[in-house]
Formats: structure tokens, sequence, C-alpha cells
């Protein structure tokens, strides 16, 4: 049978590990979504360098649908290929 | 620049979708404390102290998101943008519901530092409005979010609403049957 004392060091130096696992796995886990993240949107990291492969207007509005700016739900981005009419909106729900 | 502005831009996301989930974490665990829950080897105030520790970490990245955004220049976000709510050029009606969560979360903080000098009914009452910061926050990072739509981001997001529902309901089931409660309270002991 433990002394109260004991139990109560015991429950408090848990806790210490808790917090101290929390503050590992929050670090860990704030590197592991950045790398998901980018490795969803990879033309992000790619648009920087195809700066000089298209006109000014289209790398910009590529950039902007690339980090969600422009996009409403249902709406599909479209940058240098506007002119060919390619339906750069679709009505899905 | 291009680097920096790529590091804040990750920062910004990986920031909000963690102070999230620490959020959730906390949420979960304060359900726990509330449901007088007796768990062997973990007495309320070891809980408590992880409670209190997990919503401290949630408020430092929510402050990481935030201050991602302010260095970020993809999307131009001011101080003044950020703290009011509505005045965002991008999803302005969605990002207020994340502005509006942070500032009450910040307000609850306040009053958690004041607690014992207030009546504990209030106090307990306030703590409640804990649900529609968790709430604000979980429709700020579906709306908002860019990775809203991933599907690491969807499992994350319906993993936390599930885990904290769940909680909720069965908090309320022994809100309703208060002798369920302590036949389960004596059984986890």
């Amino acid at each position: 049978m433990r002394e109260p004392g004991s139990r109560i060091a015991e429950a408090r130096r848990r806790a210490a590990d808790a917090k101290q696992a929390a503050l590992a796995l929050a670090a860990a886990g704030f590197l592991a979504i950045a790398l998901l993240a980018r490795a969803s949107h990879p033309a992000h990291a790619s648009s920087a360098s195809s700066t000089s492969t298209g006109s000014s207007t289209g790398l910009s509005t590529q950039s902007q649908d690339d980090n969600g700016l422009n996009l409403q739900p249902g709406q599909l981005g479209q940058s240098g290929g506007s002119s060919g009419g390619g339906g750069a909106q679709t009505g899905v729900s | 620049m291009i680097a920096a502005t790529g590091i804040a831009w990750y920062a910004a996301r990986a920031g909000g979708m963690l102070a999230y989930l620490l959020l959730t974490a906390s949420v979960a665990v304060g359900l726990l404390l509330s449901g007088r829950a007796r768990l062997q080897r973990w007495p309320r105030f070891a809980l408590e102290d992880v409670h209190r520790f997990l919503g401290i970490l949630a408020g430092t990245f929510i402050v990481v998101h935030g201050g991602a955004l302010l260095l970020d220049h993809v999307v131009p976000f001011s101080l003044g943008r950020l703290l009011v709510p509505g005045a965002a050029s991008y999803r302005p009606v969605w990002v207020a519901f994340g502005i509006v969560a942070a500032e009450l979360l910040a307000a609850l903080a306040v009053t958690n530092h004041y607690r014992r000098r207030l009546a504990h009914g209030l106090w307990r009452r306030l703590h409640m409005l804990n649900f529609a910061v968790w709430g604000l926050a979980l429709v700020h990072g579906l709306t908002a979010g860019t990775d809203a739509s991933t599907t690491w981001a969807l499992v994350l997001y319906a993993g936390s609403a599930w885990l904290v529902l769940a909680l909720l309901i069965h908090r309320i089931s022994l809100h309703w049957n208060p002798l369920r409660s302590t036949e389960r309270s004596t059984q986890w002991q």
C-alpha cells in the first residue's frame, strides 16, 4: 500500500510527462502538417521557378489559385488557358 | 525572400491546423473531467494540469498562425485585418469565424486566470463557451483553410469532430442520468 504523498507525487510526475509528450507531439505535428501542406500544393513551390515561361498575368492568377485565394467551392481555376474557353467554372455542388 | 515567404505560408497553415487539434485535445480532456470520470493513476488535479497545458499550447499555436500570416505575403494580412472580424480581404466571413474564436479563447483565458475571484457557477457557464470556440475554429478551418479539401485534413477534421461529439453525447447522457455517472466512476477506478 503506497502512501498518499507518493501517489500524488507520482501523479504529478505523470502529468509532467504527459505535458512533455504533448509538447514533443505538437512540434512533430507542426512539421508533419507543414510537409503535408507542401506536398498537397506542389505547384506553389514550382510556380516561382517557372516565372519566365508564361505571361505575368497568367502566373499571377496561377499563384493565387494554388493558394486558394480566388477559388470558390465548385470552381476550378485556370490561368494561362483562359483564352481557350476551356471552362474554368463547373457546376459541381 | 521567396523562401522566407514560403516558410511563413506553411507555418501559418500548420500552426492553424495544430492549434485546432490541440484545442480538440483540450476540449476532450475537459469533457472527461466534467463527466467525473475517475481514471486509475490519473487524479483530477493531474488531468486538470494537462487540460490547462493543452489550452495554453493551442493558444501558442494560434499566435504562430497569426504571426506567420502577418509575415506571409501570399495572403496579405495587416494587424488590423487580423484582429477585426470581417476586415480580411480573403473570405472575410469565414476568416471572421477564426478571429472571433481566437479572441473568445483569449477572453476565456482571462476568466480562467481570475477563476478564484469569480463565482463558480459564472465561471462554469463562461467555460462552456469553449465549445463555441471549438465549433467556430472547426468551421473556420473547413471554410477558410487552404488544405480543407485535402484527404488528410478532412480525416483530421472528421476524426476530431467525431471525438468531441461522442464525448459530448456521453457527457449529456451522464447529466440526464447522474446515477449512471456514479456507477461508471466506481467502475473506472
